[in-house]
């Protein structure tokens, strides 16, 4: 059975143009998004800047609200729970931050900003430095970290700290924010190792939102395509690496840079133009793509295709495949 | 980064006006501690006869109108105007960070009426608020200062709701709140201390301030009661002896230009230190 289960969520949220003006339209930050995250599992979710990947996280986490859809963690929903009951369950789901930088408060201690967590669900006092000597050397940093700053830490090291706090309370689901984004690659690898071996040990399920592609094939068994707040295609990793169905999933996967591929065929490469306006204009219906489709029927222009499967587990919003 | 790690202790050092300011508020603030020891008489000991006498080896400072001496009464007034100011701004800071983050963290209809209070706050002029509240209430020393810090707070209530509106989209705050932490802790532990900066930059300079407003208010007789000295209701028994006696103004006035001097250049150094660093 899925961990987590997100059924039809979708996160609006309304833009004034002036001062004066009472409403002048929506934005449609998540729309619609059906999701099962396994246990033990990793889903990968990809998708460009500002198409709704961290809006998603934050509501995973019950951080900001859903105007409609479904959460279910464990067979339970949680959007409708109250704070204060939902607080227990809270230790179970945690998230790590892309930037390391911000993520940490500047005035703690690393043992305190570890420590916190475990504090908050009422552990007792002496059990808890014990689990943050235990934890910090599980991510692969020595004792005498524990009573730095995070000034005093380098990017990567910072993380591990994030990763150390996420893990402490033994969550069963991790939201990885793109946890890795801001390293550089070394730093990147050791990381991804680092959390590959947690996910063996702990039985953890990731949700791993990243932009970069052949990091998410390398982690993920299944990926979900996100653009413009709706996802487009989901499957199988090698379902969607090998044979991608959607040209938006295509345009992404062409997008990877690689040497062969630069020298071979750069002219013809389509570009996706560079479009920030999301949905305002409330009169169309159509695809979200359409604009920046490189093969737009008419159909297209009227409404907005349905997720369909088109292999086993392998599902696509396009009309090339009604 | 903000921050206070004034671990930055030598760069505290090399600022020469950050410096200077402490200086003068540390001799002022010795010369107010040590005011039994360094006093050669009793604040209202009366001498017959010796009345407004120029400063000479026995009176340093000469004599007042009564016969007391300057110099003793100088050092026991300085006493009375740093608690004022001092303790005035920790009142102020108190009312200031605690509705400042408040209207921050909980924002929307919350902010709105807090912040509407400040602004409604802000239109009053301040001495004649003052005037009013210690009209209706009995001038004594610690009326005073509440009085004054709760006409003070408005700044640093506003300063705080700014820097706590950024600091809580923070992904630190976040993390906090994902695992179940506590509004009231979030507040206290990670967001209060991280919006201090701004407020000790303005708490220093405020402390100038309220030196100021409690020597307005003495002078005006409404503030520190006689016989009890401050440096303002020396100023006032100054004002008999106008033109006789320069000693009776120089003083205090020059005791209060000091320390407000003082106070204003730590602070002016401070924030350099803290908020302007890159």
């Amino acid at each position: 059975m899925a961990i987590l289960t997100l059924k039809d969520i979708t996160k609006k949220y309304l833009f004034k143009n002036s001062f004066f003006s009472f409403y002048s339209g929506e934005i449609k930050a998540v729309d619609g998004v059906c999701l099962e995250l396994e246990e033990g599992k990793t889903l990968g979710l990809v998708g460009e800047s500002g198409c709704g990947k961290s809006t998603l996280a934050n509501i995973i986490l019950k951080l900001i609200e859903p105007t409609t859809g479904e959460v279910f963690f464990n067979g339970k929903e949680i959007t409708q729970v109250r704070e204060k009951e939902f607080r227990p369950l809270r230790r179970q789901i945690q998230i790590v931050f892309q930037d390391p930088y911000s993520s940490l408060s500047l005035r703690l201690r690393v043992k305190d900003i570890i420590a916190e967590p475990l504090e908050a669900c009422l552990m007792e006092k002496n059990k808890i430095l014990e689990r943050v000597k235990e934890l910090i050397a599980q991510v692969g940093l020595g004792q005498e970290y524990l009573v730095r700053f995070p000034h005093q830490l380098s990017g990567g090291q910072r993380q591990r700290v994030g990763i150390a706090r996420a893990l402490a309370t033994s969550p069963r689901v991790l939201v990885l924010d793109e946890a890795v984004s801001s390293l550089d690659l070394s730093t990147q690898a050791q990381i991804i190792n680092l959390l590959i071996r947690l996910q063996e040990q702990y039985k953890l399920s990731y949700l791993f939102i990243a932009h970069d592609l052949s990091l998410v094939r390398f982690v993920s068994d299944t990926v979900a395509v996100m653009y413009k707040g709706i996802i487009f295609e989901k499957g199988p990793t090698e379902m969607i690496y090998d044979n991608p169905a959607h040209p938006y999933t295509k345009l992404l996967l062409n997008s990877i840079p690689s040497f062969e591929k630069s020298l071979k065929n750069r002219k013809d490469r389509y570009m996706i133009k560079q479009d920030f306006s999301l949905n305002k204009s409330e009169k169309f219906f159509g695809c979200s793509f359409y604009q920046n489709c490189p093969k737009p029927m008419p159909c297209c222009e009227k409404q907005m295709p349905g997720l369909k499967e088109i292999g086993k587990n392998h599902f696509v919003s396009c009309f090339c495949y009604e | 980064m903000k921050g206070l790690h004034l671990c930055n202790m030598k760069k505290f050092l090399n600022h020469r006006l950050a410096v200077s300011g402490a200086i003068i508020i540390l001799v002022i603030s010795v010369f107010a501690i040590s005011a039994p020891l360094i006093s050669p008489y009793q604040p209202d000991d009366i001498a017959i006869g010796q009345y407004l006498l120029a400063p000479s080896a026995k009176h340093w400072m000469g004599t007042d109108i009564l016969g007391r001496d300057l110099f003793s009464r100088m050092a026991y007034g300085a006493r009375i105007s740093l608690i004022v100011g001092l303790v005035s701004v920790c009142i102020a800071v108190i009312q200031g960070v605690f509705f400042g983050a408040i209207a921050g963290y909980y924002g929307k209809s919350v902010d709105n009426i807090i912040m509407r209070f400040v602004d409604i706050m802000l239109c009053f002029p301040n001495i004649f608020l003052i005037l009013a509240l210690v009209a209706l209430l009995e001038p004594n020393i610690i009326i005073i200062m509440v009085v004054i810090g709760a006409t003070s707070w408005m700044g640093i209530a506003r300063l705080v709701r700014a820097e706590i509106l950024s600091l809580k989209e923070r992904d630190f705050v976040k993390a906090a709140r994902a695992c179940g932490v506590s509004d009231f802790k979030i507040i206290i532990r990670h967001l209060v201390p991280n919006a201090m900066a701004p407020v000790i930059v303005s708490a220093t300079l405020g402390v100038a301030g309220a030196i100021l407003l409690e020597s307005s208010l003495s002078f005006l007789g409404i503030g520190v009661q006689p016989p009890t000295p401050s440096w303002g209701n020396i100023l006032m028994d100054a004002k008999l002896s106008l033109g006789i006696a320069w000693w009776m103004t120089l003083f205090p006035g020059a005791a209060i230009f000091i320390t407000v001097l003082g106070y204003n250049l730590l602070g002016e150094g401070l924030r350099d230190l803290l908020l302007l660093r890159k």
